[in-house]
């Protein structure tokens, strides 16, 4: 992971398949070559080679060192001559060597989030035997942000290595953003022929909203359980209520090693269950609530804000969009499945926004004056954003 | 997959200090390629090379030049050339070649950007072809071979350092801390053994190609194909000019360098001793020969590749072909043995011909080797007389006593002048000629008076490159003779020409070169300077033709071996100086004179090739299957079922044990080498060798942080790639642990 980066926590990396640029990557070397060879003569599709600034000029010269050999016979611009289109073949035999045995992917973050930056990354590894590669621009691009990039292999990449070529990718807005290597292209060696080779490899990943300041704070309702009591009951709190053997799944950390020790059998230990006020948030969007765009951003951060901070608190036992069945979060995954579903929420048309979610521990959000968002909790409000 | 050691990579830095340097090293080759053409440009090139090397020891040194001075360039480059220009009219190439000049090192100086690279590129490729089709010299086979390579590398490490978002231009930061040493150690330890094979590889695979495209690209015939650049010179060698002094020729003797080369497809018809003609010299001025002006008013100006005389030779069964090439320098006037059915140029020429003189020339005098061919070329020894000629008949000689000025006679009268003023001693001199015939004037024809006088002159004269003529009154030629000293060919020539004259006979003094050697490494004629020679014509009215006559000592000999037709071998040289002039020659034929009948050959070569390996293939065939039919057809028994059965199993347990041992030999071979050479050569696995061997040298007990780095010393040293530690922490704790024990 790149120095200097923000991740968010519980982010993994996850990649695309390794690619190759479509040839010389059968095993058999006269495949290869025949493949090749047929290339010569069709050419693949998004294949492309264009003469560069500095191609245009030596084929330009050459053609007036070829007009100039042959109206006036002399045999030594024919050897100029001969010479700058043995440079130019040498060139395209370099261009496909400097490609063999290329392979690459792409890896990104598993999920990014608005406004912070996250690396996305190509990996390239050169399986070629002794030569190295040089020289390489990736086409990069994310689709709904409508960010472009040349990721450029400064370094030589030498037989046998892997490299990274990282790119900061700082979304700006929440969806589920497309990110694609959209092409290799390539000057390698001499800069005369730019070989560019179309690619679209590219995954899907979740944009969460960004994090933005709210404020929270439930009433005590007449049904509130009151917080910070504990309960007699095994649970994840702080109070020990007794040891028992080890059962299989039981977590490590749960294992009293002093007392185990002495029993000579593995125990471990039960916590009271602490008792606090676990809520459900329940997005709505139905469009006749959410006219403003703006709002309904706000409305997507606050609630995913507000679901992250009550899950670290563990004050978060589920979650629902609109009419969707509420799902349980008990583990980080029900959490981030949450927020992946919040990346792609739109207002919903002729959705009228349900009548009997209203229980004491209900969070429900309704916009508030201007771009502010209201949550409310039992029908009160409880906080804004 | 296994993840390999990562080998040193160079900086950035250090490949924008390697491009830059690499575009002085462009300059300085492109310079090389200039230094010999002499376009005037030599007081431009010496400083600038200079300059350019200076800056390539010392590359900070451009930084010290202010700003002003760089804005200033360009418009005082661009003011300079529009002068020279216009100073140099009507010659082009020469300011082009200075501009050309100014703009690389302009380039070259500078802390280029990757556009500045790529102009440097062009105009160092601009000159070195320039020089190229100037001098069409074997030298630049060399510096094209050096350039190419060079220049490839230079756009390589444009390309490269073009790969980053950084600015690829170079900075004047980059050299504070430059040193030449720590670059080339660096460069050193990035090269390694495949990187250099592949580039070798491919340095070949470019001649290969370049080659081959050279001999494929389809030539066409172009008779009227434009003469591209032709530099010419102001110099020529005086000897072969049309008016020479005494001693002009005789100063030519001294140079040994190959005046031309001629290759002849046949050589039946080739004497062994040629004469080459080159200037025929008719009038006398006292102190040497001229071509009078109105024989060069004779001579026809004509523009074109092929010429046909009217008066050809006499059409051989065979077409021989003889080709010239004719260095730069020399002559306006072509060398040739006879006669000939056309005369051929590479391109369009500028020419004149004499067709009563049979003289060639071209209008200008080339600087860079010129290559003519001429057909079915007669070995003359006789020419024939012109339609004036015959009024020579039976005139006598001419006294003049202004030789200079006055009436000047037209040709062919000019063949008959003889000085007034020693008038007697002349004729003195013929008289005791015909004397010695024993005959009256009118009883002596021509061609015996020549074999008289040749001999009364070779009587009272020997041959000596230096001579001093006494001082004196009257004509140099009759002083000369009347000396009795030694003499060169010209004082032969001359004094002849003025006994035949007394007597009669219409004479000229033809200047050119004689014999030459025969290269015996690519069968070639190459005749140098040394053979310059001087001889004349005179002129049998009976036969009517201008016959030779060489009146130098030690050329009746030669003569006479040709005149009886036997065999005379060429005076062949094996020597190392004439095998490198077959190179030369190499060049000539192969690349500079390379032509559609050449490629034409070419390929006839390579079907005949290939139509012999098929035939030879096929023979080989079916020989084989008559072997195998006559082996099946032996009637089959037990003993020829053993010694099949035998000879099966011994050649499949050979292969087996081959093909095993092998395998074997191929895998120990490349686990040793690659390891050893990954441990010699690889700079963190030497470094880390380095402190082990300190550590070892230094015998101290062994305590626990020791152990440490010395087992992560050791995995650097030997370990693979993936299980290193990270090298700089290892070493900084073996250095601290050596100054500890010290």
């Amino acid at each position: 992971m790149a120095v200097g980066t923000q991740t968010t926590p519980g982010s993994r990396e996850v990649s695309t398949e390794w690619a190759d640029p479509g040839f010389f990557a059968q095993q058999s070397r006269a495949r290869n070559l025949f493949r090749v060879l047929r290339q010569l003569v069709v050419r693949p599709e998004g294949h492309k080679t264009m003469p560069t600034k500095a191609g245009l000029v030596l084929i330009l010269l050459a053609l007036g060192i070829g007009s100039s050999a042959y109206n006036t016979a002399s045999n030594i611009l024919f050897m100029t001559l001969a010479l700058l289109l043995s440079c130019l073949l040498l060139s395209g035999l370099l261009s496909w060597t400097n490609f063999k045995g290329l392979r690459w992917r792409l890896i990104t973050e598993s999920h990014l989030r608005a406004g912070e930056p996250a690396p996305v990354c190509i990996e390239l590894r050169n399986e070629k035997k002794w030569l190295p590669t040089y020289s390489l621009w990736f086409g990069l691009v994310a689709r709904t942000n409508q960010f472009d990039v040349q990721l450029p292999l400064e370094r030589r990449l030498d037989a046998g290595q892997i490299t990274r070529l990282e790119w900061l990718l700082k979304p700006s807005v929440r969806c589920v953003e497309t990110v694609s290597i959209t092409q290799l292209r390539s000057q390698f060696p001499f800069g005369f022929l730019s070989k560019v080779i179309a690619l679209d490899q590219g995954r899907e990943v979740a944009v969460w909203p960004a994090r933005i300041p709210y404020r929270f704070k439930p009433g005590q309702g007449p049904f509130s359980r009151r917080e910070g009591v504990s309960h007699r009951r095994s649970g994840s709190g702080t109070e020990l209520i007794n040891l028992r053997q080890y059962r299989s799944g039981d977590p490590p950390r749960l294992i009293h090693w002093k007392a185990s020790a002495r029993q000579r059998r593995l125990l471990v230990r039960e916590m009271a269950e602490e008792q606090r006020e676990t809520y459900l948030v329940f997005v709505e969007t139905p469009e006749s609530l959410w006219r403003s765009k703006d709002q309904f951003e706000t409305l997507c951060s606050f609630a995913a804000a507000l679901a992250e901070d009550l899950f670290r608190q563990e004050q978060l036992w589920g979650v629902a969009v609109n009419g969707e069945p509420v799902r349980p979060v008990r583990r980080l995954a029900d959490l981030h499945g949450f927020l992946d579903r919040l990346s792609g929420l739109e207002p919903v048309a002729g959705f009228q926004p349900s009548s009997h979610m209203n229980g004491a521990t209900v969070i429900r959000f309704a916009p508030g004056a201007g771009k502010e968002v209201h949550a409310y909790v039992g029908g009160r409000t409880a906080g804004s954003a | 997959m296994s993840v390999a050691v990562p080998r040193v990579q160079l900086k950035y830095e250090e490949l924008l200090q390697i491009k830059w340097i690499m575009g002085a090293v462009l300059m300085l080759l492109s310079l090389w390629t200039l230094f010999p053409l002499e376009l005037g440009a030599s007081w431009l090139l010496a400083p600038v090379a200079v300059i350019t090397a200076a800056v390539l020891l010392f590359p900070g040194w451009p930084a010290c030049i202010p700003g002003w001075a760089w804005k200033l360039a360009a418009p005082a480059i661009i003011l300079f050339t529009a002068t020279d220009f216009l100073l140099s009219r009507p010659d082009i190439i020469g300011p082009l070649v200075r501009m050309i000049v100014l703009l690389a090192m302009l380039r070259t100086l500078s802390y280029r950007g990757r556009r500045e690279d790529l102009q440097l590129v062009l105009l160092c490729l601009f000159m070195v072809v320039m020089a190229g089709v100037l001098s069409l010299s074997l030298n630049f086979a060399l510096q094209v071979i050096l350039f190419a390579p060079a220049a490839m590398l230079l756009l390589f490490l444009v390309d490269l350092t073009g790969y980053t978002n950084r600015e690829d231009r170079v900075k004047p930061e980059i050299w504070r801390q430059f040193a030449w040493s720590r670059l080339i150690r660096r460069v050193l330890a990035v090269c390694n053994r495949h990187l250099v094979a592949f580039a070798a590889l491919l340095f070949a695979l470019l001649l290969s190609l370049s080659s081959l495209l050279f001999i494929m690209m389809p030539r066409f015939q172009l008779d009227q194909a434009l003469p591209f650049l032709s530099m010419q010179s102001n110099r020529s060698v005086a000897g072969f000019s049309d008016n020479i002094s005494f001693g002009d020729v005789v100063d030519i003797l001294e140079d040994n360098r190959v005046a031309f080369r001629v290759d002849v497809d046949a050589t039946d018809g080739v004497p062994a001793v040629p004469y080459w003609r080159m200037v025929v010299l008719d009038e006398y001025h006292g102190s040497g020969f001229r071509l009078s002006r109105s024989a060069r008013s004779d001579m026809i100006g004509l523009s074109t590749a092929y010429y046909t005389p009217p008066m050809r030779a006499p059409p051989s069964p065979d077409t021989t072909r003889w080709t010239f090439y004719y260095e730069g320098g020399i002559s306006t006037y072509l060398p040739r043995v006879g006669r000939f059915t056309g005369l051929r140029f590479q391109n369009r020429q500028d020419q004149s011909q004499h067709t009563t003189l049979f003289l060639s020339a071209t209008r200008e005098i080339s600087s860079s080797v010129l290559f003519y061919q001429v057909d079915d070329m007669a070995a003359d020894t006789e020419w024939p007389g012109g339609a004036r000629d015959r009024e020579l008949a039976g005139a006598g000689a001419i006294y003049r006593k202004e030789l200079e000025g006055g009436d000047s006679l037209s040709y062919p009268a000019t063949t008959l002048v003889v000085p007034a003023a020693d008038r007697e001693t002349i004729e003195s001199y013929t008289a005791g000629i015909y004397e010695e015939l024993g005959r009256s004037p009118e009883d002596v024809a021509p061609r015996a008076f020549a074999d008289a006088a040749v001999r009364w002159l070779q009587s009272r004269h020997g041959y000596a490159l230096q001579t001093r003529v006494p001082s004196g009154d009257g004509d140099l030629l009759v002083r000369w003779m009347r000396s009795q000293r030694d003499g060169h060919c010209e004082l032969f020539a001359g004094a002849f020409t003025l006994l035949a004259r007394s007597a009669g006979i219409p004479a000229r003094v033809v200047t050119g070169f004689v014999g030459g050697t025969w290269n015996g490494y690519e069968n070639y004629f190459m005749v140098r300077n040394r053979d310059a020679h001087a001889w004349v014509e005179a002129y049998d009215s009976e036969t009517h033709s201008w016959f030779r006559v060489d009146p130098t000592p030690g050329s009746d000999s030669r003569e006479q071996s040709d005149s009886d037709g036997e065999v005379v071998a060429f005076l062949v040289d094996r020597t190392f100086s004439a095998y490198l002039d077959s190179l030369r020659i190499l060049w000539y034929r192969r690349v500079v004179n390379f032509d559609q009948e050449q490629q034409e050959q070419i390929v006839g070569a390579f079907q005949a090739w290939g139509s012999a390996l098929a035939d030879d293939l096929r023979a080989r065939g079916e020989a084989i299957r008559d072997r195998i039919s006559a082996w099946f057809s032996t009637p089959w028994d037990g003993r020829r079922w053993l010694e099949l059965l035998r000879n099966a199993l011994v050649a499949v347990a050979s292969w087996l044990v081959l093909r095993l041992g092998l395998v074997m030999l191929y895998r120990r071979l490349r686990r040793r080498r690659g390891h050893v050479a990954e441990i010699t050569r690889h700079p963190i696995r030497r470094r880390a060798g380095k402190y082990l061997r300190k550590l070892a040298a230094q015998s101290a007990p062994a305590y626990a942080p020791e152990e440490a780095v010395r087992a992560d010393l050791l995995c650097l040293r030997y370990g693979p790639g993936e299980s290193w530690p990270e090298p700089t922490p290892v070493f900084r704790r073996a250095r601290t642990l050596l100054r500890g024990r010290s």
